[in-house]
């Protein structure tokens, strides 16, 4: 820290008349110039503007400030821009505080100018002590290894694994069946161009084959990650193929094997034999053996004939799984999406009657290398049918049957499905049962048009159920034309049921292993819906196609080549800067009792049982603050939101009518940029709050909260991220434990629990902010001077310390 | 000419519709989704009702109450074909109470004096002359008593008077409306 004394200069900001226009910024100036250690203070109408960061630079040097405080909009825009105006005087950016009299103040009190300049007295008095204990810090560097993993094999994996090879890093590509190429791969043709799926895509999984940079492992999983952002440590289980990669795919000795199983890759419509390759364009063409199905158990051979008839003496069932160790600087998580079964709904009757297929079945019917060669056959007499039914949204839009969300590519591909039907047998009668059909992609209404123009019939409303004609296997629709009001009764061949997307079910193994967070559909969470659309919240780690959310090829091609652009710009950098706001540690303290490492959700703490301390890792830590409020010894607190600092910020809330007052802390990312979008919304609440922002609630110890009771405070908000969208992985878990034990805190002593609020809100709920806050100020009202009393009481403690 | 005079095409004049119906309405027990209906169709194509009916639709009822076509819900006799077999709730995608909507407008028909069954009227008077809704004949007594059940439970017919005179039941049952079948 620098030497001698703390000198702070404040810049109250008018923002033209938006600060101005409600809050008295000269008389917030002048009252800043009283606090302790502001040695100057002054009001300007654009502090960001060049003018007003100049004037930052030139006091800086003149009146030798060692602390900044800006009052102004919120943090989350200009903070940046004043911790650079800082180091360009030569200050740490350390040593910069920021106080939101826009957003939180001005924009929400509009019509009190008396109550808004009060508040904004108030929230400059914050930043004023909370500066005063600022400390310089140094952002630490981390190396990051210039090679790649790649999860999952499928039309995303393969592109990002390609851009990231040719670019010229090292890619391991791992996928688990023993094939590349995924879903598209099964698919006939794409949409709206109708390509030839697997034509389009053999080059591209051919040239992942022959890549020198992409090492592909290929039957292959991930079963253990550990280490951060740059310098990640990850086994592979490679599982045996039984067959030698000298195998030249000749076939001879499946003809040969005599056992046969469902094909997996023909949705089971076809066989294959215990050794086999799943389809004819496979990578690697290698064949494998299915030890399911295999005769040969545990090395004991009671059939050679496939090792009889193979020249190349390829077969070997002494191969054993083997575990191959990476060392990794970026991963790419492109695991894809499974598809909805339909069995689970008894009125469609998917899996009894026979005519009723998926639509993913339906590809592999129609496709000329599948089961049928390319003929539409209907299952139950493996004739043509003349009419058909594609029934939509099938496991999508329902709370009920399957999932809330749309599955983004079933409309489409039903189109492009009838269409092929329509240029194979132009006389076929084709129903789409639907209720919305959402053609929104370039050339997609083209399609859709091009299908009603073929005779396509599309009838606005779901068959409530199909009944089966015994004798004919004929299906009966039953349902309602909702735009005419009719009820409809329609008799067809056969019935597709349009499946939806839903997350792979080994999600949660790679979620777990990555400490990934998920947003409530189940799908993997980006950093940011908009701005960082395909990094995820761990740093090094992106992703691509349908694990992310449901997306067509085109998407999911363009979002992989988004994340190798985004792995690569890490990768070529070769190194990262870690936020200062990572966990101090006091060893002296410390009891090594671990429970700071329990709570970490980065596993970024570790405890050295035998030097009886906790070691940091700097660079894996996301910088919640966990750790620092459940550390029951105050041996553990966070960089530049200490203990020190937020308890002073408590201490310039409550020093004047504190009994009138609510102390709110709210995480940077769904709380406080809720309450900021309020402010931007112009949603006018009670101007008794006084916000804390902290990382995440997560670093919300409970002495703070005693704190502020002990002052007197009237009330006590904490909010954060819905559960389940924690910026943190599960950090606001946490918050939700220590509050409901804190509750009981309070009843057991006699307080009104009610005075104690948590409220989780998404940086897009200004309104759910605003109204929380309307709803504490009828709390506030009734508090009675005896109950602020008698809390000042129970807490005294906390008042120890500070 | 004449044909085109004496033909009155069934138009939705903006007046008609209140759009805070559907606020007012989510607020009742039974219709708090009514705005997520997404009009699939589900309801009417189980509604067992609907497959005999040419115009009895729960869809439309649905959709009526968003658009706040509030007048023309209460007046409607087909609101009152419902069977409340619930079929439609339990297969409603995003979980809106069909059958509840229909009886919180079922509700407010009578509550604002519109219409209802003459029925209703009948099993009222029932009500509150044997304390059950349909009238339990002597036979029924007896073969109750042969089969070793429990006799029923004698009605406290002062209460029921009380609660029909407290809830004001009695003065809408009175005042609203009655027609004795749908009119197809």
């Amino acid at each position: 820290m620098a030497e001698g004394e703390i000198r702070i200069g404040v810049y109250v900001c008018h923002c033209g008349l938006n600060i101005a226009g409600s809050v008295d910024c000269k008389e917030v100036a002048k009252y800043a110039a009283t606090l302790p250690h502001v040695v100057l203070a002054k009001d300007n109408r654009y502090t960001c503007s060049d003018q007003g960061q100049e004037m930052i630079k030139k006091d800086i040097k003149e009146h030798r400030l060692n602390r900044v405080v800006v009052a102004s909009c919120s943090p989350r825009l200009h903070e940046p821009t004043f911790r650079k105006t800082c180091e360009d005087a030569g200050l740490n950016k350390y040593l910069f505080e920021m106080a939101n009299i826009r957003e939180q103040c001005s924009w929400v009190h509009l019509y009190d100018r008396k109550a808004a300049t009060e508040k904004a007295k108030d929230l400059v008095k914050m930043a004023v002590a909370k500066a005063a204990l600022l400390q310089p810090a140094e952002e630490i560097e981390v190396p990051i290894t210039r090679e790649a993993l790649v999860i999952g094999g499928g039309v995303a994996g393969i592109q990002a694994a390609l851009d990231l090879a040719d670019t010229g890093y090292k890619v391991y590509l791992v996928e688990k069946e023993p094939s590349i190429g995924g879903m598209m791969a099964r698919i006939d043709k794409t949409f709206p161009t109708m390509d030839c799926s697997i034509c389009i895509l053999a080059p591209k999984m051919s040239d992942v084959g022959h890549h020198p940079n992409i090492e592909l492992l290929t039957n292959s999983e991930v079963v253990e990650v550990k280490g951060y952002i740059g310098n990640f440590h990850v086994k592979v289980l490679k599982k045996p193929r039984y067959v030698k990669s000298d195998c030249t795919a000749c076939g001879e000795c499946a003809k040969v094997c005599p056992v046969i199983a469902p094909n997996e890759f023909d949705a089971g419509l076809a066989i294959r034999h215990a050794i086999y390759t799943p389809f004819a364009q496979a990578v690697p063409s290698t064949y494998i053996i299915d030890m399911n199905r295999c005769l040969n158990k545990d090395g004991v051979i009671v059939c050679d004939k496939c090792i009889k008839a193979c020249e190349r003496q390829a077969i070997d069932f002494d191969m054993k799984p083997e575990t191959i160790e990476l060392k990794v600087g970026t991963i790419i998580v492109a695991i894809g999406a499974d598809v909805f079964d339909p069995s689970v709904l008894p009125n469609y009757g998917y899996g009894k009657y026979s005519n009723v297929i998926t639509s993913l079945e339906f590809e592999r019917l129609i496709n000329a290398g599948g089961p049928s060669g390319g003929h539409l056959i209907r299952p139950s007499d493996m004739q043509i049918p003349q009419r058909v039914a594609f029934i939509q949204c099938v496991g999508s839009r329902s709370d009920r049957n399957g999932r809330l969300y749309c599955s983004n590519v079933c409309c489409m591909n039903t189109i492009k499905d009838s269409l092929l039907i329509k240029e194979h047998w132009p006389e076929t009668e084709i129903y789409v049962f639907y209720v919305d059909i959402r053609a929104y992609g370039k050339g997609f209404e083209d399609l859709y048009k091009r299908a009603k123009k073929e005779g396509v019939i599309f009838i606005r409303g779901l068959p409530a159920e199909i009944i089966e004609d015994r004798k004919t296997h004929n299906l009966w629709l039953i349902g309602e034309n909702t735009l005419q009001n009719e009820l409809y009764k329609v008799n067809v061949d056969m019935v597709i049921l349009s499946v939806g997307l839903e997350p792979r079910k080994e999600s949660e193994i790679i979620q777990r292993l990555l400490t990934l967070s998920k947003t409530q559909d189940g799908f993997f969470m980006e950093a940011h819906p908009k701005l960082r659309p395909v990094d995820a919240a761990t740093g090094g780690i992106f992703f691509a196609g349908c694990a992310e959310a449901p997306k067509d090829i085109k998407d999911s091609v363009t979002q992989a080549s988004a994340a190798a652009a985004r792995a690569g710009i890490l990768m070529a950098k070769g190194k990262v800067t870690v936020e200062a706001i990572t966990p101090i540690s006091y060893a002296d303290k410390c009891k090594a009792c671990g429970l700071c490492t329990k709570v970490c959700p980065y596993n970024a703490i570790t405890l050295n049982k035998e030097l009886k301390r906790i070691e940091v890792i700097e660079a894996a830590c996301g910088g919640c603050g966990t750790c620092a409020a459940e550390c029951p010894f105050d041996a553990l607190t966070q960089n530049h939101f200490t203990d020190e600092q937020i308890l002073a910020q408590i201490d310039a809330v409550t020093e004047y009518d504190a009994e009138k007052k609510i102390v709110a802390f709210c995480c940077n990312w769904c709380a406080y940029a809720g309450a900021d979008f309020a402010g931007v919304s112009r949603m006018q609440y009670p101007s008794n709050v006084r916000i804390i922002r902290t990382m995440c609630s997560g670093r919300v110890a409970p002495k703070f909260i005693e704190r502020a009771f002990a002052k007197g405070a009237a009330a006590v908000l904490v909010a954060g991220c819905h559960p389940g969208d924690c910026h943190y992985i599960n950090a606001n878990y946490h918050t939700k434990r220590r509050v409901e034990r804190f509750w009981e805190k309070m009843e057991k002593n006699g307080l009104n629990k009610e005075r104690l609020q948590l409220l989780w809100a998404s940086a897009a709920e200004g309104e759910r902010f605003a109204s929380k806050i309307r709803e504490m100020q009828t709390i506030v009202e009734k508090v009675s001077r005896e109950e602020i009393e008698s809390s000042k009481k129970v807490f005294e403690k906390a008042l120890g310390g500070s | 000419m004449s044909e085109a005079q004496e033909y009155v095409p069934s138009v939705i004049k903006a007046e008609e519709l209140n759009p805070k119906f559907k606020y007012e309405m989510s607020k009742k027990h039974g219709a708090e989704k009514i705005m997520l209906c997404f009009q699939c169709g589900t309801c009417t194509a189980d509604c067992p009702i609907s497959r005999f009916s040419d115009f009895y639709r729960p869809r439309k009822i649905a959709r009526m109450m968003q658009l706040g076509l509030k007048d023309r819900l209460l007046s409607d006799e087909a609101l009152w074909l419902c069977s409340s077999c619930f079929t439609c709730v339990d297969h409603c995608p995003q979980g809106v109470e069909i059958a509840g909507i229909v009886r919180v407008l079922r509700n407010l028909s009578v509550k604002e004096n519109r219409i209802m069954p003459l029925v209703y009227r009948e099993l009222a008077s029932n009500l509150l002359k044997g304390g059950y809704v349909y009238e339990i004949v002597e036979s029924r007594h007896k073969k109750r008593a042969e089969l070793g059940l429990p006799p029923l439970p004698k009605p406290n017919l002062e209460e029921i008077a009380k609660i029909f005179e407290i809830t004001g039941s009695s003065k809408m049952l009175e005042n609203v409306k009655t027609f004795e079948k749908v009119k197809s």
